[in-house]
């Protein structure tokens, strides 16, 4: 990892959503890792903000993010324009395991909200390996579909699930994931709500080793602060373990709270 | 013209001023994954304590303007697993490595202060009697003068390292607290650990952080601490270390003209790693400016501001 200035060459927004692209010295990622991302705002708001990887173009220095408008530093993540710079430290964190299952079966990836950007990483990844993807995205209505467009380049036909039925299933993505698992996939990878992961936590549970990855509001991103600890079971013991230095990425079955 | 960057804390050198706050760093070998340790003064390892602590429940963490609560609660792995785990990779780390501990009693701060005194690598302890987020130890021993001198006192005949104590701004004068500290044998006294502190979210109507209140530290507790750092340097003769929302070179020349030997860098370290360096860069470039030889020659440097006499207008004719 490094800490560095990066800058802005591409903003593509779309709504509440931005797709950023800087430019910089990249150090090579997995997917599920992510940057702690902070413009020259001055001290308001004083940290950076923890932005999963959407991608890397290592040979062009580039790498992605997708950012939505919620709060006060993804707001100005958002207004961002080209030229701007970024102070970005990262990669951090823990990625998704790339193995670890018979390659012969399919696996599903599980988005949700704004957990879909590492899971397009993570199928970009998976497909250049060749194994077979099963792609669910649910999201509240279509318009809030994301990244559909780079899941179609690299050949991932998504599963759909909407709250409001405007676009494929009508009803949550985990009901999607119930219905795939009969494919008896070699591992189930999640990234979105809390209880989009507990649902599908339950439903792999004896069927299919599942990864989560969380969500936390981050201090530092890199293990100092302490802030983002989550309740993690190892060998029958119960600790604190921090979410951007162990995690994002956990085997939900060290999740007993999940 | 030679720089010399280097600095006194009671019997100890530092190779330059800026050290890296506890609580702020982990256990250092996080930071070692952005720079060299050995550039900067020295550091202070995360709270330890006998056994350890698992910490307060999240969330731990809130911004303010300018600033951050925190409420960690000292989490940490304990003194026997720090010195197994930790101590062996940080011995070759080049740099002063101070051990900040607490305990929840006189008795545990003592036979902390014991155990820490075995491990060479340790240049000298930081005794935590402020923290604001735990209900034994820490700050319940830092706002009464008595209690003060007592642990001070207890901690003192338990080791032979450096002993400095960490103080809090939450009494109503400081420099009693820090007279206590200096005389049951404190080398060198911490100034400041972090303000008590509350924020609440409006729309859910509800604290911000588990356990409602917290520490606030970063830019926005600056003014606060130099002057807390003013005062203390002032009331004793052993050094003060200047701590509180330290973020660029101007601050830390600002916390040395107060009155400061050393300083320590910590919330700045969340969203910037490598302020330390900048920092460091920065007061170089402060020195060559001002003709200064000896970055020690800051500390306690401070003056009235001088009223320029000839070119004010006339009141009168």
């Amino acid at each position: 990892m490094a800490s560095k200035p990066m800058h802005l060459v591409q903003n593509a927004r779309r709504g509440p959503y931005a797709t950023l692209t800087l430019r910089g010295e990249v150090i090579p990622s997995h997917p599920g890792q992510f940057y702690m991302l902070r413009g020259d705002w001055g001290l308001s708001p004083l940290l950076g903000r923890p932005i999963s990887i959407l991608g890397e173009e290592a040979a062009r220095s580039e790498v992605r993010f997708l950012v939505k408008a919620v709060g006060e530093g993804s707001r100005i993540l958002h207004a961002l324009e080209p030229g701007d710079v970024v102070h970005a430290t990262g990669p951090l964190g823990s990625g998704f395991p790339l193995s670890g299952w018979d390659p012969q079966s399919p696996v599903i990836l599980l988005a949700g909200g704004v957990g879909v950007p590492p899971m397009v990483y993570l199928a970009s990844r998976l497909s250049e390996s060749g194994a077979g993807i099963i792609f669910c995205q649910g999201a509240r209505t279509k318009e809030d579909l994301l990244l559909l467009d780079e899941l179609e380049e690299m050949g991932v036909t998504p599963h759909l699930a909407t709250d409001d039925g405007s676009a494929g299933h009508k009803g949550v993505v985990t009901e999607l994931l119930a219905r795939e698992l009969e494919y008896q996939p070699g591992a189930v990878f999640a990234c979105g709500p809390e209880a989009m992961l507990r649902s599908a936590a339950r439903l792999c549970k004896g069927k299919a080793p599942c990864y989560v990855s969380l969500e936390a509001a981050m201090g530092c991103g890199y293990g100092v602060c302490l802030s983002c600890v989550t309740q993690v079971t190892k060998e029958g013991r119960t600790a604190n373990q921090r979410i951007c230095k162990e995690g994002p990425v956990f085997d939900a079955e060290a999740l007993p709270w999940l | 013209m030679a720089l010399n960057l280097g600095v006194r804390v009671g019997n100890l050198q530092l190779k330059n001023p800026v050290m890296l706050a506890s609580g702020c760093c982990g256990y250092a070998l996080e930071m070692e994954e952005f720079f060299d340790l050995s550039l900067l003064g020295g550091y202070c390892l995360k709270g330890l304590c006998e056994g350890g602590s698992e910490g307060n429940p999240p969330p731990r963490l809130c911004e303010t303007p300018g600033g951050l609560i925190n409420s960690i609660g000292l989490q940490n792995i304990g003194i026997e697993a720090f010195l197994k785990e930790k101590a062996p990779k940080l011995r070759k780390a080049g740099s002063v490595m101070v051990a900040n501990f607490y305990g929840h009693s006189v008795d545990e701060y003592a036979a902390a202060a014991e155990r820490l005194q075995a491990e060479p690598c340790i240049a000298a302890l930081e005794m935590n009697i402020s923290c604001p987020n735990v209900k034994t130890g820490g700050i319940a021993f830092g706002t009464d003068p008595k209690l003060v001198h007592e642990v001070t006192a207890a901690c003192r005949k338990a080791t032979a390292k450096p002993l400095w104590v960490k103080l809090t701004p939450n009494v109503t004068d400081i420099t009693e607290t820090a007279k206590a500290a200096e005389d049951a044998g404190a080398d060198a006294l911490s100034c400041i650990n972090t303000y008590p502190a509350m924020a609440i979210d409006v729309e859910r109507r509800a604290f911000k952080i588990n356990t409602r209140s917290g520490g606030l530290s970063g830019p926005a507790i600056k003014p606060l601490a130099v002057r807390a750092v003013y005062l203390v340097s002032k009331a004793v003769k052993i050094p003060v270390v200047g701590i509180g929302g330290i973020s660029t070179w101007a601050d830390a020349v600002e916390f040395m003209l107060a009155g400061a030997s050393a300083v320590q860098v910590g919330t700045a370290l969340f969203s910037n790693p490598l302020a330390p360096l900048e920092i460091l860069e920065g007061m170089r470039e402060y020195c060559a400016r001002h003709g200064v030889e000896e970055i020690s020659t800051l500390t306690g440097a401070a003056k009235d501001f001088e009223r320029p006499s000839c070119n004010l207008p006339s009141r009168t004719k």
